[in-house]
């Protein structure tokens, strides 16, 4: 028999208590992962858009209110070309519009020629031929939401827009957008020859160092503008930082209700063999080994809890995937490192949740214990 | 040669003055309903605005609902105002605009625009009609309520999470009006009505609008970005949106026009 | 009589104590007031008492559970005080045997016999093996995977006496050994005792209030209100 075998028995003695236990363990450790799997998403699917794209940094007017920033004059794009290292420019003019029967859509409108269509792939239909017409084409996730096939009429604040084309995006965030040229976005807003964001695209082989270098090039030069990596534009995103923040939050709660958990089954377990334990000192047992067998117990109960809960939350995480609201724009982020924080976290809590009570137990004295008889 | 004043009565008498400073600078009394109104008509006040704004009508017991794209647009000429309320979509609808003229706070003219080219002026009983078929009423929006004489705060209620002062307004006898009284929550610090409550000639409650979305704009100043209207019989719910609001902006008086209306229908070149 | 063995010199002092008190509850309580007594190596003592006269209170300081208030106890010379781990010496030392047995619920005969030896560096095949030979060597060979709840109170104290056995103890401690045994098992666990202990050259001490068991050790103190009032030779007993 080795001593783990006698912590597994000790935590069989009680085979209901150990079960609900790990449970709640479980259920918290589900929770963390749910919730960072989605929320981990949701980031990655902004930084999907730009590494989709092929974008390696964003120029954009600073804005502290406003989500979107506001539109700034197009002939930015020719000093920017001038850059050491800029390969192509592409501007875009974004916003969100209330359209038709939906509360607000993101509409896009993106320079014809640019690199920027080439990671969408066409569903039906075509893309828009010439800066003159007035199509669009929508994301699959779009044309679900506003109900609309290639050829149908999408009002967009005072014009009818043809919808020519449906596609889908392998950036998740896209499939819910509506796209046209940049002339006519430009119309639209009543914002001729002005864009709010400029993709850059760099020459390849260009080291961090020099990406750094331009960025600073970039804040000096032109100031009021900033130049991001797709990553940083996805974590300075509120809504992003939100969806963590509440992720962390919860997650927090769901772990000290799981720690208090295992805490009180230990502690109950530890007053209930105090005359065991004495046993246990009696025979020769030191105290070290005892803090040893009580944190082994609370910690073999939250590394099952934590497989467990692993296997709930990503479950769950398949579950939310197919929710109305979840659907089609953000995958759950299943990662090893999620798999290993998890399970980090478990064992973790095991051992906070040990040491309390293992400190009450080698505090007993074995006579004590004997005595109680 | 003793001084006149000990050195503590010296101190006393300083600590009196300067409180008595500060207190007058802190400024005591409580504002008269008359004030509250002031300062919220004031935070409004701006020479044009131009909203985009999304109208939403709900069947509660079927969840049904009708969608409309409204643009509105606003002017202010100084004690005469205009304002401009169209319809952008669905297709069936678009075109349509109601105008609503008002001197020194008092309405003077409403008309409604009708494609393709029927204009008519909306008499007192046709402006207490629902606005495009919702829970709003033309003189919901025409809010003259502001200038009605009798004005006077009843009470204190906190909403949500601001401490408002309720003002009651009453009509005159020479007022038109459908409304026997109306109470408005006031947000003295947002300078904000939060919550409006309108009541019937039958002294009945009519309808509550919840002001919903409030946030603090670049300047300081507070605004509401949704209304949410519901009648007494709790049957419907009406939701006006807005989605993009720009104020002060100039816009052309031409625009009130009924050529304008017209024109405006027709797609941007 | 019994006489201290000639030739080759008398067995070394095994323990020795020297007025002993323990005090509880500040000074309230005198459990021992002033105990002395030295025991040799190989002894079998009988330590024999009313409750209250402080008898249990000794095993616990025999049994380095305790430590005296006052006095000196010595082990081969080696003051208790002076242990800088009480366990480890308890470990390699002592082995205990208890009125309820006291064993482990969920543990087989084998696994419960092997509890103590997790102290010792021995790998898990030298401990199941020392266990197996224990278990045989008290008669449980058949016995090795049964739960306390499945053996006999009998059977249970052999496992018990076997356990006490497992880190190779110079004295065993036993207290109200039978207890909770019909006579016939409480016979054969005294004879058990008296057989084993000889054999490994272990000193052995026994608590009780049975004068029946004490007949059975060579050597009686007896013990009222916390001091020894006889230290008698038992002719007919196991020296």
């Amino acid at each position: 028999m080795s001593f783990l075998t006698l912590v597994f028995k000790n935590l069989l003695r009680r085979p209901t208590r150990s079960l609900l236990t790990t449970t709640g363990i479980a259920l918290g450790i589900a929770a963390v992962v749910a919730l960072s799997s989605i929320a981990w998403g949701f980031q990655r699917s902004w930084e999907q858009a730009y590494t989709a794209r092929g974008t390696d940094l964003v120029i954009t007017k600073v804005t502290s209110r406003s989500p979107l920033p506001a539109p700034f004059s197009e002939s930015l794009k020719a000093d920017l070309l001038k850059l050491p290292h800029v390969q192509s420019v592409s501007g875009l003019l974004s916003d969100m519009i209330s359209v038709e029967d939906a509360p607000t859509v993101l509409v896009f409108g993106w320079e014809r020629n640019s690199f920027l269509w080439g990671h969408l792939k066409l569903v039906t239909g075509r893309w828009p031929s010439d800066d003159a017409e007035k199509s669009v084409v929508i994301g699959a996730v779009a044309a679900e939401m506003l109900k609309k096939s290639v050829g149908d009429t999408l009002h967009i604040e005072e014009d009818d827009f043809r919808v020519c084309g449906i596609f889908d995006s392998t950036a998740l965030v896209e499939n819910g957008t509506v796209i046209m040229a940049l002339r006519q976005m430009q119309r639209v807003m009543e914002s001729e020859g002005k864009v709010n964001f400029f993709n850059l695209r760099l020459a390849a082989g260009t080291t961090d160092a020099e990406v750094e270098g331009l960025r600073q090039t970039i804040k000096n030069r032109y100031p009021g503008f900033n130049a991001f990596t797709g990553g940083e534009v996805a974590q300075n995103n509120t809504g992003i930082q939100a969806a963590k923040a509440m992720s962390w939050a919860t997650s927090l709660i769901a772990l000290v209700v799981g720690a208090v958990g295992v805490m009180n089954t230990m502690l109950m377990s530890v007053f209930e063999r105090t005359h065991e334990i004495g046993i246990l000192l009696a025979i020769g047992w030191r105290r070290s080994r005892i803090v040893r067998m009580i944190i082994y117990e609370s910690t073999v109960l939250s590394f099952l809890g934590g497989i467990g809960g692993i296997a709930l939350g990503f479950a769950a995480v398949r579950l939310l995937e197919a929710t109305p609201w979840i659907r089609g724009k953000i995958e759950g982020e299943v990662s090893l490192l999620l798999f290993a924080l998890a399970l980090g976290i478990a064992l973790g809590l095991g051992i906070l949740g040990g040491l309390y009570p293992a400190y009450r137990g080698s505090r007993l004295h074995p006579s004590e214990a004997l005595r109680q008889e | 040669m003793k001084p006149v004043l000990g050195t503590l009565a010296r101190q006393l008498l300083a600590g009196v003055a300067i409180w008595s400073a500060v207190s007058a600078f802190a400024g005591g009394d409580p504002p008269t309903a008359g004030e509250l109104i002031a300062k919220v008509v004031a935070a409004r006040q701006t020479i044009g605005y131009r909203v985009r704004a999304r109208l939403v009508r709900t069947t509660t017991a079927t969840g049904q609902r009708e969608t409309m794209q409204l643009l509105i647009k606003g002017r202010r000429d100084g004690e005469a105002s205009k304002v401009l309320y169209q319809i952008l979509w669905p297709a069936a609808l678009a075109g349509q605009t109601l105008v609503i003229e008002k001197i020194a706070g008092r309405t003077s003219r409403i008309w409604l625009f009708t494609p393709p080219d029927k204009t008519a002026d909306l008499t007192e009983a046709q402006a207490g009609e629902p606005f495009f078929g919702s829970d709003l009423s033309v003189e919901d929006l025409a809010e003259e309520f502001w200038s009605w004489p009798r004005q006077e705060i009843v009470g204190e209620e906190t909403v949500g999470r601001n401490l408002c002062q309720v003002v009651d307004s009453h009509p005159d006898a020479g007022t038109k009006t459908g409304y026997l009284l109306v109470r408005t929550w006031i947000a003295a610090d947002l300078s904000l009505p939060l919550r409006i409550e309108k009541f019937g000639k039958d002294g009945k409650f009519s309808k509550r609008i919840t002001a919903e979305k409030i946030t603090k704009q670049t300047n300081h100043r507070w605004t509401a970005a949704n209304f949410i209207v519901e009648p007494a019989d709790g049957r419907t719910r009406t939701a006006l949106e807005g989605s993009h609001a720009d104020r002060d902006l100039e816009i052309p008086a031409a625009d009130f026009t009924i050529e304008k209306v017209k024109e405006g229908l027709r797609p941007k070149p | 009589m019994g006489e201290q063995p000639t030739g080759g010199g008398a067995p070394e002092i095994f323990i020795e104590a020297r007025d002993l008190t323990r005090q509880f509850d500040e000074g309230r309580i005198q459990a021992l007031g002033g105990v002395s007594f030295t025991i040799r190596t190989g002894e079998f003592v009988a330590v024999i008492g009313p409750s209250g006269s402080g008898k249990t209170t000794l095993l616990q300081i025999l049994g380095a559970l305790d430590v005296p208030t006052s006095g000196e106890i010595r082990f081969r010379g080696q003051s208790l005080r002076a242990q800088r781990d009480l366990s480890r010496f308890r470990a390699r030392t002592i082995g205990f045997i208890f009125q309820s047995f006291h064993l482990l619920p969920t543990l087989t005969a084998l696994e419960n016999v092997q509890v103590p030896m997790f102290e010792m560096a021995w790998p898990s095949s030298e401990r199941r093996r020392r266990a197996t030979e224990l278990l045989e060597a008290v008669g449980l060979g058949a016995r090795l995977n049964h739960r306390p709840a499945k053996l006999s109170g009998g059977e249970r104290q052999r496992v018990a006496v076997a356990r006490s056995l497992a880190n190779e103890p110079q004295l065993l401690l036993a207290d109200e050994p039978t207890g909770n045994l019909d006579s016939a098992s409480a016979q054969r666990i005294m004879e058990l005792l008296g057989d084993l202990y000889q054999r490994r050259g272990m000193s052995l001490i026994v608590v009780t209030h049975n004068p029946a068991v004490a007949a059975c050790a060579g050597r009686t103190l007896q013990m009222l209100d916390g001091r020894i009032v006889a230290d008698t030779v038992n002719p007919g007993g196991t020296p």
